[in-house]
């Protein structure tokens, strides 16, 4: 199942999940879904981790089955790739692509997320970069390989670093980059310093709406009283309705954003002193409809070769943020995400194309706000 | 997830169908929340037989019920030799599949499974015995006993009173098969009687629906929609009723109302009718498709394809204003069927004004609260008097309500759809030059808030488009309808 005018829906994915290989050596070896699986809620608003449910069970990518058997599940749900988090190590990157590259094709295929550190030599490390991410079933955008630039604002040099990543990309033959910037608007100057896109950031990088009003006044005093949990004054607890709204209002004034996707978040494993980023009151049948609108508004806003929406994620089971089935729930969210993902393409189907909206020639929209905005200001002015 | 099994020669082949989100491939139905559980019956018998053309007999499981075609299979296979045709029960008395014989698909008979109960194996054991000549047995299964079901199904199925009202369907079925030795020859009616937008989304339906496969040829429709149904070209004979249409609160069911109102329909049309209701057995906002498309399958229609829907046909009429383009003539319905539909009235008097101060002319339907921001109020009252007020003015501005689907998908006049806290995809228009949905962008709709946002508690919803967006789409619209210049800021001087 394929979404139709070129809508792709990609997961992020953690490829950690393997017991051999450079990557897994990397990590230390070790059992790596102990890692991700071994943490217990410390407080009472701290919702426990899930389990991986029957379905894929803990699987191991170093083993060809295990992998094709995750692909194959993606690929059944509607997904049209993974993006696959680049590690530092010794010098270079390691990234797990090979454990699933041999399942990808032009329909499924890999696109990588890499976070700039301090280095000596900023060339030396982005042909590294390069060298890691190339001959792997590419997922491209406009053409291009796909690449993701998180935390982009730790960048001294932006537009210094988007052009040694092309330069290394050309040097590496990978016949151009598609660079992303994880920001939520043009505003912060990265698409004048050579970035294609913009990525919505994940919810501990942005928390896009106020924190839910579950901490009022006589909260406080009980817990400063020692009489309620004080820990939920630490974190920050955000409604998953809010949220999702929040992250889908008035997105077109954004500028070129991909939609990031949400099912759930928690990162209380690993903050464990607090400042932990929560969605309270998560739904699946939600969660269906942001996705569609993601995919709806990525098809009417985007052309046609770079429509992409981005799920967080696909196993991330230590933020609580998987779409693989659980032991728990089952397969119900990757249900839903798979009708969420054949509800968007309905709508995007059958809405997108001629006339397109906003792109009148005789209307000048910036006049028509602008008049707007003056008879608010009037009208607030006489009440 | 509903399961059907053909049987040829004791052979048995299973297979599946899903509830479709909008794909519309080869196993799945489209989600249809005015069709009765019954019409899926008869759906999934029509698919299982045409995929497997010389089978003597098709099992259908209960559309109530999530079942795959291979655990009914199992169902099957299990305890004493299968009958045909028989009800399949759990271990106590509720249906859980129908075994159906062939031969009532080749005698035309398969429309008459709309009548099923799906809540009581007796009564729908009474109906295909009648339907098929022979005794029905019914069988239990070793399935643990289904009830109690929750008010709500996971395929979307709305309980409570609906379950008497498909109850009363088939028992009333079975008593006017007994009675008339014509039976076959009666006509069905699909009880949808209002309301207004609803009466539209059945009377356009009931002309999309190719001849061979409409199942209907009435309709009960509240006298205060018989207008609506008229002036929509519905196709089907209307039967009047002379109540007031449901509250739109939920303080009377839909199935109640139905249970309410026979008694209303006069006696004569009503022994000689097989009565369907066609209501809402389903929330209609968990699908994807157009209620249009939604009725039609009601109605009969396979609509089993993308190419079938609603969106992958050409409008068929395109209603133009005669009068000279200048000024602008923008006509309004800024509310709808309960309050939250309204367009939030702060962001309604900036609309006026700016439309206003562009030169155009402002007529506003039912807000008369609107005149001092330069706005002409008026009033429709009759579809008549709507369709003649649309025609003096240029491009129509409406909420999601009967003015805007009146507009956009009877007359096809240029029309800027208005839509908040409902799906817009349940009853929009098809795309074309002449008409604008500002994309409503939050996933919270549609919500199913009456007077206040489920979110903020607040009365307005805050998915409306911008006034500046619409003032922008009413603009392009005029200018691709009528190909005149846009107004620029200062024309009324």
């Amino acid at each position: 199942m394929t979404p139709p005018l070129n809508l792709r829906v990609l997961a992020f994915f953690d490829a950690r999940f393997q017991s051999s290989g450079p990557l897994w050596q990397a990590l230390g070896s070790g059992d790596p879904w102990a890692r991700a699986l071994d943490a217990y809620p410390a407080r009472r608003h701290h919702s426990p981790l899930l389990q991986p449910g029957k379905a894929l069970g803990r699987y191991d990518l170093a083993d060809a089955a295990g992998a094709g058997r995750v692909v194959a599940v993606a690929r059944a749900t509607g997904i049209g790739g993974l993006v696959l988090d680049c590690h530092r190590f010794e010098g270079g990157y390691l990234t797990g692509a090979e454990c699933l590259d041999v399942w990808c094709d032009d329909d499924f295929g890999l696109a990588f997320r890499w976070t700039p550190a301090p280095v000596g030599d900023p060339a030396s490390d982005a042909a590294a970069l390069m060298a890691a991410i190339a001959g792997f079933s590419p997922l491209l955008a406009d053409g291009r390989q796909l690449l993701v630039v998180n935390e982009p604002y730790t960048l001294p040099d932006p537009a210094g670093t988007v052009a040694l990543l092309r330069h290394a990309a050309v040097a590496a033959g990978l016949g151009g980059l598609y660079l992303v910037a994880t920001a939520a608007e043009a505003r912060g100057g990265l698409l004048d310093a050579g970035f294609d896109a913009l990525l919505d950031p994940g919810p501990a990088q942005w928390r896009s709406c106020k924190p839910a009003e579950l901490l009022n006044g006589y909260t406080f005093l009980q817990a400063e009283a020692g009489h309620a949990d004080g820990g939920m004054f630490d974190d920050t607890i955000m409604s998953y309705a809010q949220f999702v709204n929040s992250r889908m209002v008035d997105r077109p004034s954004r500028g070129k954003v991909f939609p990031r996707v949400v099912l759930d978040f928690a990162d209380w494993p690993d903050h464990p002193q607090g400042g932990a980023t929560l969605l309270a009151s998560t739904s699946s049948v939600l969660y269906r409809r942001f996705l569609a609108g993601a995919m709806v508004h990525v098809a009417q806003h985007f052309p046609e070769a770079e429509r992409l929406v981005f799920i967080d994620s696909w196993n991330h089971w230590r933020q609580r943020s998987q779409i693989e089935p659980t032991t728990q729930f089952g397969s119900t969210v990757l249900d839903e995400t798979a009708n969420g993902i054949r509800q968007g393409g309905y709508v995007a189907l059958t809405r997108v194309g001629e006339p397109t909206p906003g792109n009148s020639p005789g209307v000048d929209y910036d006049a028509v706000a602008a008049l707007c905005r003056e008879i608010e200001e009037e009208l607030s002015v006489s009440a | 997830m509903l399961g059907g099994v053909a049987i040829t020669g004791g052979r048995m082949e299973a297979f599946d169908f899903r509830y479709s989100m909008g794909e519309l491939s080869r196993g799945e139905l489209l989600d249809s929340a005015t069709s009765p559980p019954g019409r899926y019956v008869w759906e999934v018998a029509r698919r299982t037989l045409a995929r497997v053309p010389g089978a003597d007999a098709v099992v259908v499981s209960n559309p109530l019920l999530a079942s795959r075609g291979a655990r009914l299979a199992d169902l099957l296979r299990g305890g004493d030799t299968l009958r045909c045709p028989c009800v399949l029960t759990d271990a106590e008395t509720f249906p859980v599949a129908y075994v159906l014989p062939r031969a009532l698909f080749d005698q035309g008979l398969g429309r008459f499974l709309c009548l099923l109960s799906a809540n009581r194996a007796a009564t729908d054991a009474q109906l295909l015995s009648q339907l098929t000549g022979q005794i029905v047995p019914r069988r239990q299964t070793p399935l643990k006993p289904l009830a109690p079901l929750p008010k709500i199904t996971a395929q979307g199925y709305i309980l409570g009173d609906n379950l008497a009202a498909w109850r009363t369907q088939c028992a009333d079925a079975v008593r006017l098969i007994r009675t008339r030795a014509d039976w076959r020859r009666l006509p069905f009616a699909a009880h949808h009687p209002g309301h207004a937008g609803d009466v539209l989304f059945f009377s356009l339906a009931s002309r999309l629906v190719p001849a061979g496969q409409l199942a209907f040829q009435r309709q009960v429709v509240c006298r205060d929609y018989l207008d609506i149904f008229r002036d929509c070209g519905n196709r089907l004979e209307p039967i009047v009723l002379d109540i007031p249409p449901v509250s739109r609160t939920g303080d009377v069911s839909d199935g109640r109302y139905y249970l309410d109102s026979l008694v209303h329909i006069d006696p004569e049309v009503w022994a000689e009718t097989f009565m369907v209701y066609c209501r809402f057995s389903k929330s209609y906002s968990r699908t994807p498709f157009n209620l249009v498309d939604q009725a039609r399958f009601a109605l009969g229609d396979p609509v089993a394809t993308l190419q079938d829907t609603l969106y992958r046909r050409a409008p068929v009429k395109a209603s133009r204003c005669t009068l000279p383009p200048a000024p602008l003539r923008v006509l309004m319905q800024l509310s709808g069927g309960w309050p939250l539909k309204a367009y939030p009235s702060a962001q309604a008097r900036v609309l006026v004004r700016a439309l206003v101060r562009l030169g155009c002319a402002v007529t506003v339907l039912d807000a008369p609260g609107l005149a001092g921001d330069g706005a002409t109020p008026t009033s429709a009252g009759s579809t008549g008097r709507l369709a003649a007020l649309i025609r003096q003015h240029h491009v129509v501005v409406s909420v999601d309500s009967f003015p805007l689907h009146f507009a956009s998908q009877i007359l096809g006049h240029p029309t800027v759809a208005v839509f908040g806290p409902t799906f817009p995809g349940n009853s929009d228009a098809p795309r074309r030059a002449g008409y604008r949905l500002p994309t409503p962008a939050l996933p919270c709709a549609p919500c199913g808030g009456y007077r206040a946002c489920p979110l903020d508690e607040g009365p307005d919803c805050r998915n409306h488009p911008a006034p500046a967006d619409l003032v922008a789409a009413i603009l392009a619209v005029a200018a691709e309808a009528y190909g005149t210049p846009v107004r620029e800021r200062g024309d009324a001087a």
